[in-house]
């Protein structure tokens, strides 16, 4: 019979391993709340075992612990704390349904396991190393980058200081490498200002385009600097 | 007109010579005219890998060359290969060796050509990008791939990368996939070639489709290989 959410039991159940590390309460007859995921174990538990006494939260830990190792082999901290040895020890204790939940973790991989593959991990280097690699540029090129790129700016800019211009090298998952150079402005020169447009024509106003009368009238605004 | 093809790989022992061997023996056997050439002047192994180690009456040390510096030496005796009267080779295969430096700048130089050998590890397969792109920046644009030392039951573990991994990330066409096999170490000890053994090894058979695609100039596409079933018996299905 399969039960499953919140399951209040009232039996005391026992652990034979007393586990060191998550000590604090102590065996003794207790309500406790339990989620239950894969139901039926606990409902066949209470009526077998009714005269052991349990630790409440390692009863939650149990259940957790076989999810907790082979769900994040690599990644759970706790079970790379605990290690193989306390892994067997645990695996001697644990009822027949946890064993069957964790033998169905085995045989059939959670998604999170097979990304932390040995293959996996070493496509990740791989990939990272590659580009970092291919897309290294020589100390000299990195000079000459950057002095090109102050010449050709310093056409339409004054820079604010050419020390303070910074080259870097990185890469983006979308656009691949990006190399960046970052330059300091003190301002536009005065020819490329975007109010300075001496000589052009702005503000155009077509009075009368032209259509039924024959003639145009056109209003503009012709900028002279006065300098 | 003979097709000079370098095998490179970059990074040592992955293959290189054994590849080269192979390769050319599967070439003479189809019929043609093949002269390999072991361009690691100082460490040479391919006379090991033919069993021909006392065979060897010179080196290209000791030949006469119009050149001096005998760097130039490796090109010229390609182009006296080529400017034969009687029959000139149909393949020249140069063995280079490992590394980036003047050794393998010296061994491309007259070639057009180039046979990549890796292995699925990450550190041949960084290497091999290196080089790879040291090739196209001295010319030579025809690279083609050779996978060695595949353990195909490792990339069913997902412990060892795919071989269609690799060819995504290096974008090579791929020549041959060839798997890990003992025969090779017993072949190089006895001095007998892996490719004429009988009856033909796995990585023997893997070489000889190698060097036909390299003639008809073909590639192949990867997929996942298939090991040979083994033989298991019945306790072996609780124990893995």
């Amino acid at each position: 019979m399969a039960v499953f959410g919140n399951l209040r039991v009232d039996a005391t159940l026992a652990s034979y391993h007393q586990h060191h590390f998550r000590s604090s309460i102590p065996p003794s007859k207790v309500d406790f709340m339990c989620f239950v995921n894969g139901g039926s174990r606990f409902s066949e538990i209470t009526p077998k075992w009714n005269g052991l006494t349990i630790n409440s939260r390692s009863i939650g830990g149990q259940t957790k612990r076989p999810a907790g190792i082979m769900g994040d082999y690599k990644l759970s901290p706790n079970a790379v704390r605990e290690g193989v040895e306390s892994f067997l020890l645990h695996a001697i204790n644990m009822s027949f349904f946890e064993r069957l939940n964790l033998a169905w973790k085995i045989v059939f991989p959670s998604p999170a396991t097979r990304r932390s593959s040995n293959a996996n991990i070493a496509k990740q280097r791989l990939k990272m190393i590659l580009f970092s690699d291919r897309c290294a540029v020589s100390d000299e090129a990195k000079q000459k980058i950057v002095k090109n790129i102050v010449h050709a700016l310093s056409d339409f800019v004054e820079i604010e200081s050419k020390d303070k211009v910074q080259f870097s090298v990185s890469t983006d998952s979308d656009l691949g490498t990006i190399y960046s150079v970052t330059v300091p402005v003190r301002r536009v020169k005065a020819e490329y200002q975007e109010e300075n447009e001496a000589g052009t024509i702005t503000n155009i106003e077509y009075k009368d385009t032209g259509d039924r009368s024959g003639s145009v009238d056109v209003r503009f605004d012709f900028y002279l600097p006065d300098e | 007109m003979p097709r000079v093809v370098v095998i490179t790989s970059g990074k040592g022992g992955v293959g290189k010579t054994t590849t080269t061997a192979n390769v050319g023996l599967s070439l003479a056997r189809l019929g043609f005219f093949v002269v390999a050439i072991d361009a690691d002047v100082g460490l040479r192994n391919l006379d090991l890998l033919l069993g021909l180690e006392n065979r060897v009456n010179y080196t290209v040390i000791e030949i006469e060359t119009p050149h001096r510096i005998r760097l130039k030496a490796l090109v010229w005796l390609v182009d006296a290969l080529k400017a034969r009267d009687e029959r000139s080779p149909d393949f020249i295969l140069i063995d280079c060796p490992a590394g980036i430096d003047a050794g393998l700048i010296t061994a491309i130089t007259p070639a057009k050509e180039a046979v990549l050998v890796t292995t699925l590890e990450i550190t041949s397969l960084r290497d091999a990008d290196r080089v790879t792109g040291l090739l196209e920046c001295d010319g030579i644009r025809d690279i083609k791939m050779i996978v060695n030392r595949v353990r195909t039951d490792m990339i069913k573990g997902e412990d060892m990368m795919s071989v269609l991994n690799v060819q995504e990330m290096l974008g090579l066409p791929l020549l041959g996939v060839i798997p890990e096999d003992s025969e090779v170490i017993r072949s190089t000890n006895r001095g007998y070639p892996l490719v004429l053994h009988k009856p033909p090894a796995l990585a023997g058979l893997a070489f000889e489709q190698a060097a036909w695609r390299l003639v008809e100039q073909y590639s192949m596409k990867a997929v996942m290989a298939e090991e040979e079933p083994k033989n298991r018996g019945f306790f072996s299905f609780f124990g893995g």
